[in-house]
């Protein structure tokens, strides 16, 4: 039967690989992507536009993310998105390349605080761009306003002895050392220097006996929030958080605090391994376009970086999330603040 | 490969025999299954429901435990007052059910007052029961088993989610399923002073709890979304507690409808998705909990591979495939006989053909049947009898043509030609034995007178009478013949001499000589004769024939002379 297929069969044989070939020839995309970040709609207007395949890859957690990106150079993929904290190790493995603004027509519908690189750290290395802003959410506070005179200014309220025991607060390691750290005043949230750790402990032992609970899910936390008559949440989700207050009948107030919001930002990279990067590019500059931004906000809930935020002022300070000094010592303290052991039980070796 | 008809019936006999036990055996396995499958879930359901019990049975136990010390005295005084005395003597309480049950992680009583700090604490660590005591108390007025049951009034018993318990330093506890109990401890104006908790151990419950159900039973418990608690596969446990989901309705999507409260129990025969290799036979109920809690209902659910479930059939199979080989047997025996029933008369017919015309070889044709077989073999039987009738004749035809080619029309005797063969015969066997043989020749005298004057009917009649007086005249193995219109030869083998012929010769002119009665009247006929006798006379028939002839004529001139003398 073999030997008959290859001795008869085989220009047809040939004429298929010929055939497949061309098939080939059709550009392909693969995209590294997040749910919600590269729809089928969506994919199926930027296939029309440019004729290319999209292969869409869809990861969960940034663990996986870098596992697929470091493994075989990065040339698995052409296009992938990160968060502006995450992205810097893959900008020092070289996975990220530099793109040019200029390949981007879109860029320049961006709300401004996208479009300065100055504001936003950790997108740019040595003047060379490497991330391009697409969806992001920032951490304000909600605030019951039947508890509330006037909506709350600073982080501090969460300590404020007046909501003891009504205070949600969000159960994380590493965010909660940076609010302690804006509470402390310092120039960088992300950055306590070995003065700082004391204090920090303090301020967070006093946030959690001033608080009613820590939170993990946002369903949960909105639970928690009505049936306990909480004053004042520390809004991990921020805005899907108020959604869901306001769903269930609170009358809930946004606001971001003068130390500035803790914000998330995700970027779209190109990767090295990209077999054209003009397509990776183009992709990119669909997203930015209206379709693509009305479908992150209206559909998933996330902000996009084309239309102002609904709950901020274009003043209002964001402070986007960058690698902390020390992951494993903040959530060592953490849990051992979370298990309510006090004072310097907490910094023991 | 050929095969006859008795083979090819046989074959098609047993196939079908043994189909038709095939099927039947088929189809009291399927009903066999239904009936044990139904049964099996009948039963996980009942087994789920005493699971229940139990569980609201250990619930019940531990609850009664956290109220009796709650109430009692020592609880107060050691949140009232700073007294060691207090503490040590709840901490001796608090033992107690700690060394009895090995269900509790922690018994703790913790204050309203201090953020929820510690009083009394002991701990399960390893085997060892520690009382945690000083810097190490903790606050735990953050979690909701203090504040929810703080707001609690006194005999009311909270239940925490379950969860891994993250609260470090909690020795045996740390990083295992547990819930909290916890009920409030009030002062003497209801005021809630502090709580008395307890810290459970989920598997240690269910390890007790199912430890006496069969081998092969699969334990599920989940929270009322339905994310595992415990799972024959641990690592499918607290999906939630590791950023994932991994949910009951997930991997038994019948299940959702329990979940969603829409159903308080649900049977299962989960064989698609993960369970098509080997697929489970499972009972699933909603277990509501009667305490103030977040976590609503749990959903508890046993199953068993649905193999281990039809393993019962196992005896049932060995029967039937006895059963379906016995009737394949039967079967097989059945079709030889019935082929050999059929195929033996053909093969009878078929001997009877072979053998047409010996009726004695041929077996016994079966005639007597009342079947298609004795239909044919009656005509057979005739169609052969007919025939036998026929050549019978046709052989008789042609004895009678082979006769009338050999002898003489009118008087019966051998002619000319049948003659000679004996006279060959005779001559040769003389030679070999050295005999010797007679050769006698008669001729009617003045014949033509007699058939001129008398007619050719007394001629004929004339020529019978002499034939006859020659036959009678001599020995059976003597041979008469007639050579011509009036000529007649006789031949005498195994004569010795010319005078035995003679004598012969004698005795036929004596007969002859009686007159002959023809028409009522009497007719006088001689004869002349002539004698040849083998060797004296010739060696060879020509040589006698001429011998016997030419004496002929001598007597036939000497009798003209005798007559007119």
């Amino acid at each position: 039967m073999l030997r008959r297929l290859s001795l008869h069969r085989l220009p047809w044989l040939v004429l298929a690989l010929a055939l497949s070939g061309t098939a080939c020839a059709t550009e392909v995309l693969r995209v590294l992507s997040w749910p919600g970040y590269a729809d089928a709609d969506v994919v199926q207007a930027f296939e029309a536009r440019t004729g290319a395949r999209v292969e869409v890859t869809q990861v969960d957690s940034d663990e996986t993310l870098w596992q697929k990106l470091s493994t075989n150079d990065a040339t698995d993929y052409d296009v992938f998105a990160v968060n502006t904290a995450e992205l810097q190790r893959y900008i020092d493995r070289g996975v990220a390349v530099a793109i040019d603004p200029a390949a981007l027509p879109n860029l320049g519908a961006q709300l401004p605080r996208f479009r300065n690189p100055a504001t936003l750290p950790g997108t740019t290395r040595d003047g060379k761009l490497y991330a391009i802003p697409y969806a992001w959410a920032e951490m304000g506070l909600i605030y019951d306003r039947r508890q509330f005179d006037a909506p709350p200014q600073s982080i501090a309220a969460l300590w404020d002895a007046r909501y003891r025991g009504k205070v949600l607060v969000y159960n994380s390691g590493s965010h909660n050392f940076s609010l302690a750290a804006q509470m402390l005043g310092k120039a960088s949230p992300f950055r306590l220097d070995a003065a700082d750790w004391a204090p920090a402990v303090e301020r967070l032992v006093e946030l959690r006996r001033n608080l009613l609970t820590f939170y993990a899910q946002p369903e949960e936390s909105a639970h928690l929030f009505v049936s306990r008559g909480a004053a004042l949440m520390y809004a991990n989700y921020g805005t899907q958080q108020l959604q869901l207050l306001r769903a269930a009948g609170a009358d809930v107030g946004y606001a971001i605090p003068r130390e500035g919001a803790l914000a998330w930002l995700d970027c779209w990279v190109v990767t090295r391994g990209a077999r054209n990067q003009a397509l990776a590019l183009a992709w990119i500059d669909h997203l930015l376009g209206t379709g693509p931004a009305h479908v992150l906000s209206a559909r998933h809930g996330l902000d996009n970086t084309r239309d102002p935020a609904p709950h901020q002022a274009e003043t209002d300070r964001l402070v986007w999330l960058e690698p902390v000094e020390d992951v494993e010592r903040r959530n060592l303290l953490w849990e051992r603040i979370l298990s309510g052991d006090r004072g310097a039980r907490v910094l023991a070796p | 490969m050929r095969f006859g008809i008795a083979a090819r019936l046989g074959i098609v006999l047993a196939l079908s025999g043994m189909l038709s036990a095939g099927i039947t055996a088929f189809q009291a396995q399927r009903a066999s299954e239904t009936v044990l499958v139904d049964s099996a879930r009948a039963e996980l359901l009942t087994s789920t429901r005493v699971l229940a019990q139990r569980i609201t049975q250990v619930r019940e136990d531990i609850s009664r435990t956290l109220l009796a010390l709650a109430r009692h005295p020592a609880a107060l005084a050691a949140l009232e007052s700073d007294d060691p005395q207090a503490a040590t003597q709840l901490a001796t309480l608090l033992a107690l059910p700690m060394a009895a049950n090995r269900a509790y992680f922690q018994l703790r009583l913790i204050g309203a007052a201090d953020h929820g700090l510690e009083r009394v604490r002991i701990d399960r660590d390893g085997d060892a029961l520690l009382r945690v005591d000083g810097d190490a108390l903790q606050e735990k007025g953050h979690y909701p088993y203090v504040f929810d049951a703080l707001a609690l009034a006194a005999g009311e018993v909270y239940m925490s989610r379950v969860s891994i318990n993250r609260e470090r330093g909690s020795h045996a506890a740390l990083g295992r399923p547990a819930v909290q109990l916890a009920t409030p401890v009030v002062d003497e104006s209801g005021r809630p002073r502090g709580v008395i908790v307890g810290s459970i151990d989920l598997n240690g419950v269910f390890a007790l709890l199912a430890a006496d159900l069969p081998a092969d039973f699969l334990l599920y418990l989940a929270n009322s979304a339905g994310d595992y608690l415990i799972h024959p596969d641990p690592a499918r446990t607290f999906g939630f507690d590791k950023g994932r989901r991994v949910r009951v309705q997930d991997e038994f999507p019948a299940t959702q409808a329990v979940i969603d409260g829409r159903s308080s129990e649900s049977m299962i025969d989960s064989d698609a998705g993960e369970h098509a290799q080997a697929p489970l036979v499972a009972a699933f109920i909603a277990a509501r909990v009667q305490l103030r809690t977040e976590e609503g209902a749990f959903i508890l659910g046993l199953a068993r591979p649905r193999a281990a479930v039809l393993a019962e059939l196992d005896p049932l199979r060995g029967i039937m495939l006895q059963i379906v080989i016995g009737m394949s047997l039967t079967g097989i025996l059945l079709a030889a006989i019935l082929a050999r029933a059929i195929t033996h008369p053909i093969e009878v017919l078929g001997a009877a053909v072979q053998n047409f015309y010996d009726n004695d070889q041929a077996p016994a044709l079966p005639v007597e049947r009342q079947d298609e077989i004795g239909a044919l073999a009656r005509r057979f039987a005739e169609l052969r009898t007919q025939i036998g009738q026929q050549l019978a004749e046709l052989e008789h035809r042609r004895r009678e043509l082979e006769h009338l080619a050999r002898h003489d029309a009118l008087t019966g005797l051998p002619n000319r030609a049948l003659f000679d063969d004996r006279m060959a015969v005779a001559l040769a066997s003389a030679r070999r034995d050295d005999g010797g043989l007679a050769l006698l020749f008669v001729d009617i005298d003045d014949f033509k007178p007699i058939n001129d004057r008398l007619g050719h009917v007394v001629g004929d009649r004339v020529l019978e009478g002499v034939a006859a007086r020659i036959r009678q005249s001599i020995r059976e193995s003597d041979t008469a013949a007639r050579i011509g219109g009036d000529e007649f030869v006789v031949l005498l083998p195994g004569i010795a001499s010319a005078e035995d012929a003679r004598v012969v010769a004698d005795k036929i002119r004596a007969a002859i000589d009686r007159p002959f009665m023809i028409d009522g009247g009497e007719l006088a006929v001689s004869v002349s004769m002539g004698l040849a006798h083998y060797p004296q006379d010739g060696s060879d028939s020509t040589t006698l024939a001429r011998h016997a002839d030419a004496a002929m004529y001598r007597d036939k001139a000497e009798g003209k002379a005798r007559r007119h003398s």
